[in-house]
């Protein structure tokens, strides 16, 4: 594409956001989900809109992560929705201090973000095998300490669940990380310096940008993203083992759907949102369908890698 | 093939594969160190827990601790290949849960149906050997994605744990070969078979050129493309293998049952001495990280460890390894 200089065909391009495509898939399903169903799905909504902001969460941890390219992800994910789940509630019940348990779930995010970091950058493991290990070593964590778990602090439960404003709380939260996950990437040194990593890792390094201590920076966010996410989720629903089990690949799916190059350098935030509530109406329109979970996956994988395929071909980056 | 190519291609057969004329030994000894580790973790191991438990050593009690292996080694070998194309296979735990629900469920009365959606889960790998070559997708996207469609998949065909395995299925699975315990034979057939497939064929040559260096293969001659669909498809069939012998020893079929393979046949590989950059192959590393890594748990269980920590473990096992290495490289 050759440079843009004049104004006109400067905002014209701007609007060619790359998640426009999923949002017309929105509402797609949204139509149909009506069709099927015979009524508007406001029922559904509100439930769509909670997972949808725990997901929202998720990918803009994934996002940094996969902004900077290299191989980066976090495999670490679920582990820490889990345990974070667990700590946060267990040290704010038995503290009576929702802010400590905020703290712990928090602190289990960044040790986790900071273990990983440290394998992959310390010792060169590629970042899929090391988050996937410290994965594996929250797992066993969540087996020994999930026995004892404690009840959810009434008020964790009520603001978790709780709306403002007719919007769930949560919705708020993941707004709130979305602007400040928006300015941090788009108007901070330590943000263009993530895409310049993404775009060219050596450039960056010889440019004199700190990209190893950028690289800390992602995974200690995507810690606590991940955590933040679980504890609320947590909240919502009870500790249990296995609730972040489903949300390693839609961390990444939407990130991908959101339009942000899978190969990193260059990252859509607004995308996240469109990605995620895609996902929350396919569910929402299976609900309708009374298809089970299996189906589910199935379209989930499916457009994942379907939407992988079609991104490739937009971007063209075969090497 | 075209014709003007076979120079070519035989020059790469010279100059990385074993020296023209080489004994059998000879080419099987250019296999590098790296399986060393796993074959002396899975001989330490077993020797521990000979020490722990002396039964483990009797027939029946190597046939009862290492019956897992089998599964494994054939996930692991499957692994190995995409490992070897520089790719990672995140989904095989559940494509091996597939196979296993597949050949429980369908198989039993439906022998064709089963065989038939068996050769799909074959066709599928090979299709994603294709995508991630045409599309340039990286494969670890391409295959957890994956892994969420065979997931459900098997969730349609096995809704709850259930099923029973075809007669001659079982009695494969569980034979008794006089002499020495099915499991080893199976670890040993595998580790010498393939080790010959990889280092004394063409297509294995073909295999780790294009792992090391697609675009030196390329100049090569070597068409990366097929090799890669190839070398996919491989490890689709490795992968049904495995499913049918998971099916053979647990007489049922369980969609969620073998999510552990995924990290297992990782860890089997890399603890068998391949690299993530691709383009290594250790067959035997990865037969005996597989038998190591079984171990692993009985070893863990006689010392009074507590089960939960037992995926930890390997977990840790994992980044130990690959931290000694990249440590003895520096």
């Amino acid at each position: 594409m050759s440079a843009v200089t004049s104004g006109p065909a400067r905002r014209r391009l701007e609007w060619k956001q790359p998640w426009l495509y999923p949002l017309v898939g929105v509402v797609i399903i949204l139509i149909v989900t009506i069709i099927v169903s015979g009524r508007s799905p406001s029922a559904n909504i509100e439930a769509a809109l909670q997972q949808g902001a725990i997901v929202v969460m998720l990918g803009l941890g994934q996002m940094f992560l996969i902004t900077a390219g290299n191989g980066n992800v976090d495999l670490s994910m679920p582990g820490v929705i889990t345990l974070a789940g667990f700590a946060g509630i267990d040290v704010a019940a038995r503290s009576h201090s929702i802010f400590l348990g905020v703290l712990a779930a928090i602190g289990v995010g960044l040790a986790t973000g900071a273990v990983n970091v440290a394998l992959i950058q310390g010792i060169g493991i590629p970042p899929i095998v090391a988050t996937l290990a410290s994965g594996l070593v929250l797992d066993s964590i969540v087996l020994t300490v999930g026995a004892s778990s404690a009840v959810t602090p009434k008020g964790l439960a009520s603001f978790s669940i709780g709306r403002t404003l007719d919007v769930p709380n949560v919705a708020w939260v993941a707004l709130g990380l979305t602007i400040v996950a928006a300015v941090v990437l788009h108007k901070t040194i330590f943000g263009r310096t993530v895409v310049a990593i993404g775009q060219n890792r050596k450039a960056a390094v010889r440019s004199g940008l700190k990209v190893r201590s950028a690289m800390v920076a992602c995974y200690l966010i995507s810690g606590a993203c991940a955590a933040v996410a679980g504890l609320l989720l947590s909240s919502m629903t009870g500790a249990s083992m296995d609730i972040g089990t489903p949300f390693l690949l839609v961390s990444i799916a939407v990130v991908v759907l959101g339009g942000s190059r899978i190969r990193g350098g260059r990252s859509n935030v607004i995308g996240i949102w469109v990605g995620s509530v895609l996902l929350q109406v396919l569910l929402t329109l299976f609900y309708s369908l009374h298809l089970s979970s299996a189906y589910q996956y199935i379209a989930e994988g499916v457009i994942v890698v379907v939407v992988l395929a079609g991104a490739a071909d937009r971007e063209g980056f075969t090497q | 093939m075209p014709e003007r190519h076979s120079t070519v291609r035989d020059r790469v057969a010279l100059t990385r594969g074993p020296a023209p004329g080489g004994a059998l030994l000879a080419s099987l000894g250019r296999v590098d160190r790296g399986p060393l580790l796993a074959v002396g973790a899975a001989v330490a191991l077993y020797t521990w827990l000979s020490v722990l438990e002396p039964d483990a050593l009797s027939y029946n009690g190597l046939t009862l601790t290492l019956a897992s292996t089998m599964p494994l080694m054939f996930v692991a070998l499957s692994q190995m290949i995409l490992i070897s194309l520089g790719d990672l296979d995140l989904g095989n735990g559940y494509s091996v849960g597939l196979a296993n629900v597949v050949s429980a469920i369908i198989m039993p009365q439906h022998p064709w149906l089963g065989g038939a959606a068996l050769a799909a889960i074959v066709a599928a790998y090979a299709g994603m050997g294709a995508l991630v070559q045409w599309r340039a997708l990286p494969a670890i996207i391409v295959t957890l994605g994956a892994s969420f469609v065979w997931l459900g998949l098997s969730l349609i065909v096995a809704p709850s744990p259930g099923g029973s395995s075809p007669a001659w299925l079982s009695d494969a699975a569980n034979w008794n070969p006089p002499g020495i315990p099915l499991p080893l034979l199976v670890a040993l057939v595998v580790a010498i078979a393939g080790s010959l497939v990889v280092v004394r064929t063409r297509a294995g040559v073909m295999l780790r050129a294009t792992g090391s260096n697609p675009s030196a293969a390329r100049a090569y001659g070597v068409s990366v493309p097929l090799v890669r669909v190839l070398g996919y498809t491989a490890a689709g069939v490795s992968i049904v293998i495995g499913g049918l012998l998971l099916t053979g020893l647990t007489q049922s079929g369980d969609a969620n049952a073998s999510g552990d393979f995924n990290l297992l046949s990782i860890a089997a590989v890399i603890l068998g001495g391949a690299e993530f950059r691709g383009g290594r192959t250790p067959v035997i590393g990865a037969v005996c990280g597989a038998l190591a890594l079984t171990l692993v748990s009985p070893v863990l269980s006689a010392l009074n460890v507590p089960s939960n920590y037992q995926t930890g473990a390997v977990g840790v096992v994992l980044v130990l390894v690959i931290a000694g290495r990249r440590l003895l490289q520096r």
